[in-house]
């Protein structure tokens, strides 16, 4: 039986190895960790906003939804849940994407 | 807008912004510290590591009694071993561990996604985050076997543990032969991160 998306040997994990590719996903993740053991939000809010925006991205056209990035969802959910949890407002959220970004136009 | 996509430098760049500006809103906010996210990440980073699921299957292997309980009651046998503090916190309480035997291999995965048992076993290797992955360990879990090295014989029943915010799974393998002389603390080397997902299995020394 011929696979459809072959895992390569690229699938193999070395315990000692770093569990994060990048410096802001590794802050992201002690982020959401952090807010929830202060009781800003539940873990299980913060779970389904990540359940949710990883669906989002699996049910996405493919030339609309951008490669793959765990840790990009992870963020979206992340502003949803400090959001519905009122810790920050909406706008102060769009407030800093605004004016941020390298390619914001 | 749609262009960046196709720069992932520039993605990686956007998000690093991204991540920098919301810490800095939820410091001036008063919801974190400038030091509290390096101290949750040191504390996962050092205490919450695939050490503590080796330990916990070490005392399985050498302790029949433990191993039954650890199966029962996965949250309260982990309980009586000498672990990091905490253990029952992040995603510990839902613990479930889940025994190999000749006859049963088991194998974790979180279809949903990525709902891994953080405290026994450390942060989750990016490829089990992969909705490739993911999708296929449901579908044809002896081929995504196969694929990582590990065949299994056709006569091994296969049984798959998907993962949820209520139940976070991990295997306790079966112990290598040839190693009864070994105490607790050499078996403990011996458990991988990957044996514990049941991705693989422990070899012999």
């Amino acid at each position: 039986m011929t696979a459809d998306h072959p895992l390569g040997p690229a699938c193999t994990s070395d315990p000692a190895s770093p569990q994060f590719d990048e410096e802001w996903q590794r802050r992201a993740f002690g982020l959401a960790v952090a807010l929830a053991e202060f009781g800003y939000y539940r873990w299980e809010d913060f779970q389904r906003e990540l359940i949710a925006a990883v669906a989002a991205w699996e049910q996405a056209p493919e030339d609309e939804r951008g490669p793959w990035s765990y840790y990009d969802r992870w963020l979206e959910a992340l502003d949803r849940v400090l959001i519905a949890s009122g810790a920050v407002a909406r706008g102060e959220l769009d407030a800093l994407r605004s004016d941020g970004g390298p390619l914001s136009a | 807008m749609s262009a960046q996509f196709f720069y992932p430098t520039d993605r990686e760049q956007r998000s690093e912004a991204k991540v920098r500006a919301l810490e800095s809103l939820l410091i001036d906010k008063g919801l974190v510290t400038d030091g509290t996210v390096d101290k949750v990440l040191a504390y996962f980073e050092h205490e919450m590591t695939p050490r503590n699921g080796a330990a916990i299957v070490a005392r399985a292997w050498t302790d029949p009694d433990f191993a039954a309980r650890l199966v029962a009651d996965t949250p309260g046998a982990i309980a009586e071993l000498d672990l990091p503090e905490g253990m029952a916190g992040a995603e510990g309480e839902h613990l479930q561990a889940v025994a190999n035997t000749p006859e049963v291999h088991n194998l974790i995965i979180c279809s949903l996604c990525s709902c891994f048992p953080w405290p026994v076993l450390g942060l989750p290797p990016y490829w089990y985050k992969d909705p490739t992955f993911r999708a296929r360990a449901a579908r044809e879990p002896r081929a995504v076997l196969a694929e990582l090295g590990l065949e299994l014989a056709d006569d091994v029943e296969l049984r798959v543990w998907d993962s949820s915010g209520h139940s976070r799974w991990f295997v306790v393998p079966q112990r290598p032969q040839g190693t009864e002389g070994m105490s607790e603390a050499e078996l403990t080397k011996l458990v991988t991160t990957e044996a514990m997902m049941g991705i693989a299995v422990v070899e012999a020394p």
